[in-house]
């Protein structure tokens, strides 16, 4: 084999381990950042008090109060005085961390709804006691129904829909993430130093080690710059406005953790490019001496 | 080293990575894909009170008799406005949605999305609130008109009974008659306090209105 063809035999091997550490490291990151993020119930609680879920699903929920209550004889200055005391943020906000519990754990957790349906009922029948309506079973039946009413409309807003299930899916698929992890690094780690040691005498490891994390980076802004600037996150079908806060403030905070990482990815890889370039500067004389066959 | 390469070598990586995951997860992603896109829209969702208003930017065209080709009609989406609603004899006068949903029913009376729409040869079951926009059905007679103008034709109709009936009450309406007529409904007593089980019924045969041809 003459010298071209070893140098080009090189440069393909090279490639290839290039490559394969710029793709191990990018299906690192899609482990890391879905592990760290969606599947962090902590991530999850952050985004519920930056989306304002709380405040916005109370004004929804009160929304829906006022409609039911205005057919059944309570009109909305009523819910003015009384909806603060029967539905308070506290019990919304513990409403709501337990139902994210249920979905990071797999469990089924009660609502409040209970104490909302006995409350709303005591309410009207204060009301009706003090417009001077005579309330005899069928008029304390009516009350029930529209105080049954608001406490499903009530549980039907702080549930997350088929939480238990999903919950189910999260937790396995922890494991799963953490394992193929562990894995990738030990890859990527391995291209590095089977780059390292092929460029021993040439010195143009820290070339290769720049293709990969930079080919890392790009792989992984490309398609969360994509998702980004199509705006297809705000078109999500979500009709709730609190849910969709909360949704679309996740989505896009988990895009942002890949755009993150690909900016590690790409310092790290301008650093290299940088020292290279140093200890290049620094080298002495140029290749046509060094292709000068000895002897 | 070329200095394209520091730029061409990743974008070649990224590339080539990018084909690799297409030919391995393609069809299980493509799959995916379709259902994930099942659960956006066209445009994003609006969570104000705000609702299209198809019935006053057609103001012009409304015949009340013939025939209209399908085609020819611009189809109320859930959530629009697309008619207004009156009674002769009575105080009803409201804006007439498509959707029977808490919002539809804040802003006028809404079209059960399941029943028909006037000119479809149908039932047209439409509800609304008692202390709003329905609050004096109950001062609707026999032989009263009910007038229905929509973006794409008005309709009267005679009405015929008033009843009240409970909630559950299966033969209250039949949406699967082929002969064209309203029904009005609303929760009873009027000014009750809590949820009854009672609703109240204002039915209308058909007079007039242009009807649609569903094969044009």
């Amino acid at each position: 084999m003459n010298h071209e063809n070893k140098r080009r035999a090189a440069w393909a091997v090279n490639g290839i381990f290039s490559f394969l550490l710029s793709f191990f490291l990018y299906l690192a990151i899609l482990c890391l950042v879905f592990s760290q993020t969606i599947l962090q119930e902590g991530f999850a609680r952050q985004i519920l008090a930056e989306s304002r879920y709380v405040s916005l699903l109370a004004g929804e929920i009160r929304d829906e109060f006022i409609a039911y209550g205005g057919v059944g004889g309570f009109e909305e200055a009523f819910w003015e005085e009384k909806f603060s005391q029967i539905v308070s943020e506290e019990m919304l906000e513990a409403d709501a961390a337990r139902q994210l519990h249920s979905l990071y754990t797999g469990t089924s957790l009660e609502t409040n709804e209970e104490l909302v349906h006995s409350s709303l009922y005591t309410a009207f029948l204060e009301e009706a006691v003090r417009r001077g309506t005579a309330v005899d079973a069928d008029k304390e039946n009516d009350l029930q129904s529209l105080a049954e009413t608001c406490a499903e409309v009530y549980g039907e807003a702080v549930r997350i829909p088929y939480a238990d299930r999903i919950g189910g899916l999260l937790v396995k698929a922890k494991t799963p993430l953490y394992a193929g992890l562990a894995v990738l690094a030990c890859l990527s780690v391995l291209c590095a130093a089977i780059i390292t040691w092929l460029n021993r005498k040439s010195g143009r490891c820290l070339y290769w080690l720049y293709g990969g994390l930079a080919g890392a980076a790009l792989l992984s802004a490309v398609v969360p710059l994509g998702i980004l600037f199509s705006r297809k996150i705000g078109k999500i079908g979500i009709f709730s406005q609190a849910m969709y806060a909360f949704s679309t403030l996740l989505l896009t905070r988990t895009l942002y953790a890949f755009l993150l990482a690909a900016g590690i990815l790409l310092l790290l890889a301008i650093v290299l490019l940088a020292v290279q370039g140093i200890r290049r500067a620094g080298k002495r004389p140029p290749l046509e001496t060094e292709n000068v066959p000895k002897g | 080293m070329p200095a394209l390469s520091f730029i061409g070598v990743p974008i070649l990586f990224c590339a080539i990575g990018y084909l690799i995951l297409y030919l391995s997860v393609g069809s299980l992603l493509g799959t995916a894909m379709s259902f994930i896109d099942l659960a956006f829209l066209q445009e994003r969702p609006q969570h104000h009170a705000e609702y299209q208003n198809i019935f006053e930017e057609q103001a012009e065209s409304r015949p009340d008799t013939g025939k209209l080709k399908a085609s020819e009609i611009t189809v109320p989406g859930f959530g629009d406005q697309f008619g207004k609603l009156t009674i002769e004899g009575t105080q009803v006068d409201a804006k007439l949605f498509f959707g029977d949903s808490n919002q539809e029913f804040k802003n006028g009376v809404g079209v059960y999305n399941g029943s028909g729409l006037p000119g479809y040869g149908k039932t047209v079951l439409i509800g609304g609130h008692n202390n709003t926009f329905f609050h004096d059905l109950g001062s609707a007679r026999e032989g009263a008109v009910i007038t229905v103008e929509t973006n794409y034709g008005t309709y009267r109709y005679e009405i015929t009974e008033s009843k009240v009936l409970q909630a559950t009450d299966q033969s209250a309406y039949d949406l699967e008659t082929a002969e064209e007529n309203i029904v009005l409904y609303t929760c009873y007593p009027f000014d009750a306090l809590g949820l009854t089980q009672e609703r109240y019924f204002v039915y209308g045969s058909y007079l007039s209105g242009p009807q649609i041809d569903l094969y044009e």
